[in-house]
């Protein structure tokens, strides 16, 4: 097979042309194929944590909007539901009932405040330290502990979430009491609180601090039995051991805002009947996850087969690239091929030698676009991409 | 023992715009002789070589390569006779640019894999015709005279019974030719080779055991 020593020599003698078609081709094979992987990828995350939770409950509007900010912890509608739509469905035999809030953030993160049994029900477990068991207890998904080198006993505050009006509490600095283990999920890249946390968070509850003195400034009314002052200097921003028992609310339980009530069952039968609770409600809705996201990703595939309809127009002018740049090269190799018809080289040579440089530059191609992929696939897999 | 290279009744014709015709009725070349073929330009010097390596097929006649009739043969087994039996210096310089000058003057034997085998060979060769030192280097850092010493020891490398040159110095100032020249027909010698030189260069003419002079090509008869 002298013709492989031939196609080698004229590739290395013409490095930068047998590179670039190289390159030319391990693009048009590796786009398409990242893609796919990254979707399917993508598509599988996205199926297993909507399977994770089968049913929620939240306000009414958009059905991608609720199943994202519940199951995925993006930004949450703009309406809440009130714990009472909780009491309504906690009856149901057979289903567990979580009622969650990720209405802040902490350090730019979602801030996931839960019911205890949300951990158990989704199988997560603590790496280091423990589980939020209380009021101002904080526990970090596994990339966030990485990415903001918090550890367990550091502070966290809650982000400031109404910068212009003063009625607003001031932030809430929670201790971090533990570490998620790694899951591959949303999970990853939140913090986890108690569903209480979001209450005092959101001024429903508080907590009352002890001060000697007042400046004029402070009070903003005052009766013959009592003197109200501004809501930043009455609130404690820490939960501490001495104040955590002082902690109340003056709303309704019942009206306490929630962004929505997970449901764990596992049967169907309770899934519905808590479902059918909110049949009609104007305000109210449920949904499963899992329906929204298989639409969702009936979307995300259309798009996809119009993209894949573009890469395979790239892939044909690639392939008329390859035609045209063997043509040139064949025509600009007249003298070559004279040369070994002379020496009596048999008639298959030619075309044999050419193909052989064909297969050499797939070859490159195929490990360049091997290379691209991985790389590519291991840059992107765990981007959050809703 | 019969001419490694012999032609009987041998004619050509070239229809079309620019008809030719070529007759040659006897040649004989015996081994270690060399015969110059001499002709004004147009006389058919390089289509009779042609004739001869297969490369054309006659009109009619026999065309006899190293005991072989190659005018009957299909078009692959006048190249494998090519391959075994003819070593070839052409007109124009015939080297593959992006190889060696010891890649070049190999190729007939790799092509054969025999490549190992005639490494030491293809280095004797370089040092008789002096270009052992551009051995490593590509045909573009070779001057013109090593580029053509280079296809000799190609065409020389496996002792072929036949070598055909056509117009061998004519790339060449007088000086290098005729040194190129008389190396080959050394090493030709040496091997009992029939050489068959085209030229119309009066320094090579002299060199040869005998001249065989080709007349003003004969305009042909169109078909009516």
């Amino acid at each position: 097979m002298w013709q492989v020593g031939l196609a080698l020599r004229y590739a290395r003698r013409n490095v930068w042309q047998t590179s670039l078609l190289s390159v030319c081709i391990a693009v048009t094979i590796s786009i398409p194929v990242t893609s796919r992987l990254l979707v399917q990828s993508f598509e599988q995350r996205m199926e297993r944590q909507a399977r994770d939770v089968p049913l929620v409950i939240g306000p009414r509007g958009s059905r991608f909007d609720l199943a994202l900010a519940s199951v995925f912890f993006r930004q949450p509608p703009d309406r809440t539901i009130t714990r009472s739509v909780l009491d309504r469905v906690a009856s149901v035999e057979g289903a567990e009932v979580v009622p969650m809030s990720t209405l802040f953030t902490t350090r730019g993160r979602r801030l996931v405040c839960v019911g205890f049994s949300y951990f158990e029900a989704l199988g997560l477990n603590a790496a280091e330290g423990s589980l939020p068991l209380i009021v101002g207890d904080a526990v970090l998904g596994a990339r966030v502990a990485r990415e903001t080198g918090l550890r367990v006993g550091d502070p966290v505050a809650s982000d400031r979430h109404e910068l212009f009006d003063l009625s607003v509490p001031p932030p809430i600095t929670m201790s971090v009491v533990g570490v998620l283990k790694e899951t591959g999920t949303s999970a990853d890249d939140a913090v986890f609180a108690s569903i209480e946390t979001a209450w005092l968070i959101g001024g429903q509850s508080h907590v009352h601090a002890e001060t000697d003195e007042l400046e004029a400034d402070d009070v903003i009314a005052q009766t013959d039995g009592a003197v109200a002052v501004r809501p930043t200097l009455e609130m404690s921003s820490t939960i501490t051991s001495e104040n955590i028992l002082t902690i109340h609310g003056h709303d309704a339980p019942g009206l306490l805002p929630l962004s929505a009530v997970l449901v764990f069952a596992s049967e169907a039968k309770p899934l519905t009947l808590a479902a059918a609770r909110f049949e009609g409600d104007v305000n109210v809705q449920a949904i499963r996850p899992q329906t929204v996201v298989d639409e969702m990703m009936r979307t995300v595939v259309r798009v996809q087969s119009v993209f894949d309809a573009i890469i395979a127009l790239l892939a044909a002018g690639t392939v008329l690239l390859i035609v045209l740049t063997t043509t040139l090269a064949a025509r600009l190799r007249t003298a070559e091929f004279a040369i070994l018809d002379s020496v009596g080289a048999p008639s298959f040579f030619r075309p044999s030698l050419l193909l052989l440089q064909l297969v050499l530059v797939s070859a490159i191609a195929i490990v360049l676009a091997f290379a691209i992929t991985t790389a590519a696939f291991v840059a992107f897999s765990t981007v959050d991409l809703v | 023992m019969s001419a490694p290279l012999s032609l009987d009744g041998v004619s050509f014709q070239r229809p079309g715009p620019d008809a030719f015709a070529l007759v040659m009725p006897m040649l004989e070349v015996q081994s270690g002789e060399v015969v110059a073929l001499v002709g004004p330009s147009g006389s058919g010097k390089s289509t009779l070589l042609g004739l001869i390596s297969g490369e054309l097929l006659p009109s009619a006649g026999i065309v006899h390569v190293a005991g072989r009739r190659m005018d009957t043969l299909d078009e692959s087994a006048r190249r494998a006779l090519r391959r075994e039996s003819i070593g070839v210096v052409a007109q124009t310089l015939s080297l593959i640019d992006y190889l060696t000058g010891l890649e070049n003057i190999l190729l007939l034997a790799m092509l054969q894999g025999t490549a190992r085998a005639a490494r030491d060979r293809a280095r004797e060769l370089a040092g008789l015709l002096e270009v052992g030192h551009v051995l490593h280097r590509p045909p573009a850092k070779m001057s013109q005279g090593e580029r053509q010493r280079i296809a000799i020891c190609r065409a020389l490398l496996l002792k072929p019974p036949v070598v055909l040159c056509d117009e061998p110095t004519g790339n060449l100032d007088a000086a290098r030719g005729e040194l190129a020249t008389r190396l080959m027909l050394q090493a030709a010698r040496q091997d009992g080779a029939a050489v068959l030189v085209a030229t119309h260069d009066d320094r090579v003419v002299p060199l040869a055991d005998r001249v065989v002079s080709l007349t003003e090509p004969v305009p042909a008869k169109e078909p009516v």
